[in-house]
C-alpha cells in the first residue's frame, strides 16, 4: 500500500468518524396527546442549552445533537408549546434516533386572548429571523367580542398592527398599504377567492374546524408568493384520531356543529363541521321577508398510512343564497297585479386538498399537495316574459411541493415548486324576452392561465449574535402568448442584541398574476378575477422593514416595533366612469400605475395569565400615481388610514367568569366626493344634462370611526363533561355611527342641506350559548 | 328554539330602534364657475350658452332641475362674449327670451382658423377664455333609416356612410335624434327629460378604410323621421364626450367610477368647440 493510499484510508477513516461518532441526529413528529394533530412550531431543545430547532409546518422536528452534549452516552431533549405541559425526555444516543413526543395540554388557565406560544417559544420566535408574522391559536380568539356574537378569524387579523378592515363590518383587510385583492387566502393550501358570507359581514371560517391562522405582512418567505400584501395561511383541525368529540354554538343569526374522532384509533380521523344561518327565519318573525341565507360544510380526513407517511384530504363547500319569489310575499290587497318576479343568486365557494406528508429520513421531509377550487356565483331573474341568467367562475387546479431539509440545527434548507392552472370563465350571460334586446346572451370570455413557481431558501444560524434567511423564488405565469417570468429575491436578517432582545431587518419582492376587477364605488361578492394578459402586467412590490423586539420574562409582556416601507408596481385601477360590471373588454378601462406605503407598526402583548390581551398601533401613509387618473397627481388610496389603534383584553375574573373588551380607533377612510354640478346640452342639443364636480380623487376624509364592543362569558363548571358556555356580548356599546359613506340630507332648520356620514351597524347585542363534549 | 328565534326577534327590533346617529361633515362646496358650451350652424350662426356651476348642497326649489323657471337661475343673463379671430373681434348678443344664450351671425366660419372666446359675468365677477380651431366639415354619404328590422316594430336601423379625409386623424360625433319626440316641450333644450337620442363617438384608427360605414338600431323609436348630424370634431372634445357617455346622469354615478370631465375652458368647466354638423333629416323607411 502507497503512501497516498493509506493517507487517503486514513482521511476516510477520519471523515468517517466524524460523521458517525460526533453528532446524532433525532427527529420525529410532536402531537398532541388528546387528539393526536400535529403542533407546528412547537421549541425542541437541549436542555441547559441554547441549542434547539422547531417543529415544522406539519410537526416535524430535527435535532442534531453534538457529542460534547452527551453524557455517559445519554441527552435531555426539551419539548415545549403554549398551552402544552413541558416534556424533558432522556434519550440513549448511540445512533441516530426516531422520537415521536405527545404533549398533554396545560389545562385552562391559558384560555384567552394568546397570540403565539409561552416563554420557550416566544424566545425562539425572538431569535428567528421572522418578524412581520403573527400566529393566532383559533381557540383563544372566541371570547373576543364579534357582531352578533359570531366568532370570526379575519375580525381578529384587522385588530393587529398594519392590518386595516374596510366598511365596517367587512372581512375585507388592507395591510401596509395593499388593496384587498392582494392578500393570499388559503385554507390548507387552496385558495380562498371569496372570504366573506353577506357581503363579508362574516367570514367564510368557521372557528370550530380551524385549528391556528398565520399573517404574514412581510419578510415573505420564499415558498410564499402570488400577491403582493399578505399571506393569511389558515389551517384546518386535523380531526382527533384518539376518540370522539363533538363541539357546537347556537347564535343570533347562525348556528353550528362539529363532530371528529377516529375511523381507526390512532390511525385514521375524521372531521365534519358544518355551519347555517336563519337570518331569513329571524326577519321574518319580525315582518320582513329578506329570503337570504348561508351555509358552509368543512370537512377533512387524516389517514397515518405509516410512521413516515401521512395522507389528509381537506374539503370545504360554502354558499351564500338569496332566492326572492314574489309568490313568498304576502299578497297585497290593494293591486291585482301579478309582477310574475323572481330573482336570486347564488355564490360560493368549493376547496379540496390532497395532502400527502413523507418523511424520508431524519432530516428530509417532504408534503406534497393537489388542489382543486372551484369560487363561482350565478344570478337569475325573470320578470313577466324576460328571463336573465348570469354565471361566473374561476377555478384552480394546481398540485405544490414543499421540502424541509434540516441540514444541522444551524441550517435548515427549504425548497420546492407549485404549478397551479387557473381557469377563468366571467360573465356568461343567458336572456330571453325583451330584454335580451338590452342585454345580450353571452358565452363569457374563457380564460386560461397557468402560475408556477420554484424556490429554494436557507435558514442559517451564523453564530454569535447573526442570524439570516435568505433566499429566491422564481415565479412566473403563461398567458395566452405570452410569458411572464421574474426573479423575487427574499432575505431576512437577526441581530441578537441580548437575550431578550433582537434587532431585524428584512428585503422581499412580491408579484402578483390575477387581480380582481372591482369597481371603487360599490364592492360586491360578484366582484371577478382575472388574469394578467398581453397589455396587463403583473403587479409588483418590493418591501424593506425593520424591526426591534423585547421580551419582558418577569411579566410575560412582549413588544415588537417596526417600520416598513412598501413600493408598488403595475398596480391595478379602472379608468374615470369605467363600468366594469357584465364587461369582458374591461382590459381597455384597466391603468396600470405605481403606489408607496410606509409606517411603523407596535403590538405590546402580554399573553398569559388572568388577565391578558394586547395593545396595537398603526401608523402609515399610502399613496397611489397614476397618470390618467387625478390629472396625473398622485392621490392616497381609498383605506389610507394615518392612525389604527386597537385594545383587546381578556380578565378572567373568575374560574367561570371571563370578561373581555375590545377598543378600535380608526383614521377616517376617504372618497371622492361631489362638492358641484352643473348643466350642459347634450351633444346633440335636444337635452340638458346635469353634471357633478368631484374633489380629486379620494381627497375627503371621513371621520375616525371608533368604538367599544364587549363580551362576558360564563362557563359550566369545570368537572362537567358535556361543557358549555354562556357568552352575553355587545357592538358598538355607545352606538357611535362608524362611516362608511356620505350622503346630502336637509339641514336641522330646513333651509338646505347638509352632508352626513351614516353609520351601518349601531349597538348590537348578542347571546350565544356555545358547548363541546 | 323557537324561544331562540323570538329573543332574536326582539334583539333585532332592539338594533334597529339603534340605529347610530350619522355624523356631520363639512366640506367646501367647489367654487361656483362660469360654464361653457358652444354650437355652430353652418354658414348661419355661432351660439355660446353661459351658465354658472352651483354646489352639491344648492338642491332646494331654486336649483330643482326637473322645472324649467328654476334653471333660469343657473343661466348668466348679461354675460359680456366675445369671439376673436384672426385678428378681428365679434361680440356674441344674448337670445332675447333665451337666457343665457349669446349669438352671432356675423361671425365667419373660416375652416382651419383658431376662434378665442372670452366670457365675463359683470354680476359675479367671473370670466372665462377658451380657444378650438374649426376643422372642415366633413359630410354624409349616405344615411338611410329602416323600420322593423329588429324584434320589435317600432325599432328603427340606420344606415350611415360618410369619407374620412385622409392624410389627418380624425374624431368624428355621430348624433341620432328624434325629432317627434313626445316627451319634448316647446321649452326645447332647457326643459329636462328622457328624450330619444344617442351619440356614437367614433374615430379613423378605428377603421382601415377612408370609406366609413356603420349601421345602428334605435330600439322603440316611435317615429317616422330620424334626425342625424355627423360632426369632424377635435381629439380634445372626443375626449370630453367619450368621459360625459361614461358619467351617463347622476344616477349612474353611484355604479361607476367618479369621474372629473376634462375641460378646454381656462377658469371654468364646459367645453367650447366649433365643429361643424352636417344635418341630415331620415324619413323612415317601412
Amino acid at each position: 500500500m502507497g503512501i497516498s493510499q493509506r493517507f487517503l484510508i486514513i482521511l476516510l477513516m477520519s471523515f468517517l468518524s466524524s460523521s458517525v461518532y460526533s453528532q446524532y441526529v433525532i427527529s420525529g413528529k410532536v402531537t398532541d396527546k388528546s387528539s393526536g394533530e400535529d403542533i407546528p412550531y412547537a421549541a425542541v431543545s437541549i436542555k441547559g442549552t441554547t441549542t434547539g430547532v422547531m417543529t415544522n409546518d406539519y410537526g416535524f422536528y430535527s435535532l442534531t445533537v453534538d457529542n460534547k452534549y452527551i453524557k455517559e452516552g445519554k441527552v435531555v431533549i426539551v419539548f415545549s408549546f403554549v398551552g402544552y405541559k413541558k416534556i424533558e425526555k432522556e434519550v440513549a444516543l448511540t445512533s441516530d434516533v426516531k422520537l415521536n413526543i405527545r404533549l398533554e395540554t396545560q389545562g385552562t388557565q391559558l384560555k384567552g386572548v394568546e397570540i403565539t406560544a409561552d416563554a420557550a417559544t416566544e424566545k425562539e420566535n425572538l431569535r428567528s429571523t421572522e418578524m412581520s408574522t403573527t400566529k393566532v391559536q383559533v381557540r383563544d380568539i372566541k371570547y373576543i367580542p364579534a357582531i352578533a356574537g359570531e366568532s370570526d378569524i379575519l375580525k381578529v387579523m384587522q385588530l393587529l398592527p398594519g392590518v386595516t378592515g374596510g366598511a365596517q363590518g367587512s372581512a375585507s383587510l388592507f395591510v401596509r398599504g395593499g388593496d384587498a385583492d392582494q392578500n393570499l387566502v388559503l385554507l390548507d393550501e387552496a385558495t380562498v377567492y371569496n372570504v366573506g358570507h353577506l357581503f363579508g359581514f362574516f367570514s367564510v371560517f368557521n372557528s370550530d374546524a380551524i385549528s391556528d391562522v398565520t399573517m404574514i405582512k412581510g419578510a415573505f418567505p420564499p415558498n410564499y408568493g402570488g400577491r403582493l400584501s399578505a399571506i393569511l395561511d389558515v389551517r384546518m383541525k386535523e380531526g382527533n384520531s384518539n376518540k370522539f368529540h363533538g363541539a357546537g354554538g347556537i347564535g343570533l343569526l347562525s348556528s353550528r356543529i362539529m363532530f371528529e374522532g377516529p375511523v381507526i384509533k390512532n390511525k385514521m380521523s375524521f372531521l365534519v363541521s358544518a355551519r347555517r344561518t336563519y337570518i331569513d327565519k329571524v326577519f321574518r318573525m319580525v315582518g320582513m321577508e329578506i329570503p337570504y341565507y348561508f351555509y358552509d360544510i368543512n370537512a377533512k380526513m387524516n389517514y397515518r398510512i405509516s410512521d413516515d407517511d401521512r395522507l389528509f384530504y381537506s374539503f370545504y363547500y360554502g354558499n351564500d343564497v338569496l332566492n326572492f319569489d314574489e309568490n313568498d310575499v304576502a299578497p297585497d290587497d290593494s293591486t291585482d297585479e301579478d309582477l310574475a318576479l323572481n330573482f336570486g343568486f347564488i355564490l360560493g365557494n368549493i376547496t379540496n386538498t390532497l395532502r400527502w406528508n413523507h418523511i424520508y429520513n431524519s432530516k428530509l421531509f417532504s408534503n406534497i399537495s393537489l388542489v382543486v377550487t372551484n369560487f363561482d356565483y350565478k344570478i337569475n331573474g325573470s320578470f313577466e316574459q324576460n328571463k336573465v341568467f348570469i354565471n361566473s367562475n374561476i377555478m384552480d387546479v394546481g398540485i405544490k411541493a414543499d421540502y424541509d431539509y434540516f441540514k444541522n440545527n444551524t441550517n435548515h434548507i427549504k425548497f420546492g415548486g407549485s404549478l397551479i392552472s387557473h381557469n377563468f370563465r366571467p360573465n356568461v350571460v343567458s336572456t330571453s324576452g325583451d330584454i335580451a334586446s338590452l342585454l345580450k346572451s353571452s358565452k363569457g370570455k374563457k380564460m386560461f392561465t397557468q402560475e408556477f413557481a420554484l424556490y429554494a431558501q436557507s435558514d442559517k444560524d451564523l453564530g454569535g449574535q447573526w442570524k439570516i434567511n435568505y433566499g429566491l423564488r422564481f415565479s412566473g405565469s403563461f398567458v395566452k402568448n405570452k410569458i411572464y417570468a421574474g426573479l423575487e429575491p427574499r432575505v431576512a436578517v437577526r441581530y441578537l442584541v441580548s437575550e431578550n432582545n433582537s434587532l431585524k431587518a428584512s428585503y422581499s419582492r412580491m408579484k402578483q398574476y390575477i387581480h380582481r376587477v372591482s369597481s371603487s364605488t360599490v364592492a360586491l361578492p360578484t366582484d371577478l378575477w382575472y388574469p394578467v394578459a398581453a397589455k396587463v402586467k403583473p403587479q409588483i412590490a418590493d418591501q424593506v422593514a425593520l424591526g426591534y423586539s423585547h421580551l419582558f420574562t418577569k411579566h410575560n409582556i412582549s413588544f415588537e416595533f417596526e417600520v416598513f416601507y412598501k413600493k408598488m408596481q403595475n398596480l391595478i385601477e379602472y379608468r374615470e366612469g369605467a363600468n366594469l360590471i357584465l364587461n369582458d373588454n374591461f382590459e381597455d378601462e384597466l391603468l396600470q400605475g405605481r403606489g408607496k406605503a410606509y409606517g411603523a407598526e407596535m403590538l405590546l402583548r402580554k399573553r398569559r395569565g388572568r388577565f391578558n390581551g394586547w395593545v396595537s398601533y398603526t401608523l402609515s401613509k399610502t399613496t397611489r400615481y397614476f397618470d390618467e387618473l387625478n390629472k396625473g397627481k398622485p392621490f392616497p388610496s381609498k383605506y389610507d388610514r394615518r392612525h389604527n389603534f386597537a385594545i383587546v383584553m381578556n380578565y378572567e375574573l373568575t374560574e367561570r367568569w371571563v370578561f373581555s373588551a375590545v377598543w378600535v380607533y380608526q383614521t377616517g377612510s376617504r372618497f371622492t366626493a361631489q362638492i358641484g354640478q352643473y348643466i350642459m346640452p347634450n351633444p346633440s342639443m335636444t337635452d340638458i344634462d346635469i353634471v357633478p364636480v368631484y374633489t380629486d380623487r379620494n381627497a375627503v376624509e371621513m371621520a375616525p370611526s371608533h368604538r367599544l364592543d364587549l363580551n362576558i362569558t360564563l362557563k359550566s363548571k369545570k368537572e362537567r363533561k358535556f361543557k358549555s358556555e354562556w357568552s352575553f356580548g355587545c357592538y358598538n356599546l355607545y352606538n357611535r355611527a362608524q362611516p362608511y359613506r356620505v350622503k346630502v340630507v336637509p339641514n336641522d332648520s330646513g333651509t338646505g342641506y347638509k352632508y352626513v356620514q351614516p353609520g351601518l351597524f349601531g349597538f348590537i347585542p348578542s347571546i350565544a350559548y356555545n358547548f363541546n363534549f | 328554539m323557537k324561544t331562540l328565534n323570538i329573543i332574536s326577534a326582539i334583539l333585532i327590533l332592539m338594533m334597529a330602534g339603534c340605529r347610530p346617529k350619522p355624523l356631520d361633515i363639512d366640506l367646501p362646496q367647489a367654487e361656483t364657475k362660469l360654464v361653457v358650451a358652444s354650437q355652430v350652424i353652418p354658414n348661419s350662426i355661432m351660439i355660446v350658452v353661459v351658465s354658472k356651476s352651483f354646489g352639491a348642497l344648492d338642491y332646494s326649489d331654486d336649483y330643482d332641475t326637473t322645472s324649467v323657471s328654476p334653471l333660469t337661475n343657473v343661466l348668466v343673463k348679461n354675460a359680456k362674449v366675445t369671439i376673436s379671430y384672426n385678428g378681428v373681434t365679434d361680440d356674441l348678443y344674448p337670445v332675447t327670451d333665451a337666457p343665457g344664450l349669446y349669438f352671432s351671425l356675423t361671425t365667419p366660419q373660416y375652416i382651419n382658423t383658431e376662434y378665442t372666446l372670452k366670457v365675463y359675468d359683470p354680476e359675479t365677477g367671473l370670466s372665462v377664455n377658451s380657444s378650438a380651431k374649426m376643422l372642415n366639415q366633413v359630410l354624409l354619404d349616405d344615411v338611410t333609416a329602416k323600420k322593423g328590422d329588429g324584434k320589435d316594430s317600432n325599432d328603427i336601423k340606420i344606415h350611415f356612410k360618410f369619407t374620412d379625409p385622409a392624410g389627418e386623424k380624425n374624431w368624428y360625433m355621430l348624433n341620432f335624434y328624434n325629432p317627434n319626440d313626445t316627451a319634448q316641450s316647446s321649452g326645447g333644450l332647457f326643459e329636462p327629460k328622457t328624450s330619444e337620442y344617442y351619440t356614437l363617438l367614433l374615430s379613423d384608427e378605428m377603421f382601415d378604410t377612408e370609406e366609413i360605414s356603420g349601421d345602428i338600431t334605435m330600439y322603440q323609436w316611435t317615429t317616422d323621421t330620424i334626425g342625424v348630424s355627423l360632426s369632424n370634431i377635435s381629439e380634445g372634445y372626443f375626449n370630453y364626450l367619450s368621459a360625459r357617455k361614461r358619467g351617463g346622469r347622476i344616477i349612474s354615478s353611484l355604479m361607476h367610477e367618479p369621474i372629473n370631465y376634462p375641460t378646454n375652458i381656462e377658469g371654468g368647466y364646459g367645453f367650447f368647440t366649433t365643429h361643424f354638423p352636417d344635418i341630415r333629416l331620415v324619413k323612415v323607411e317601412d
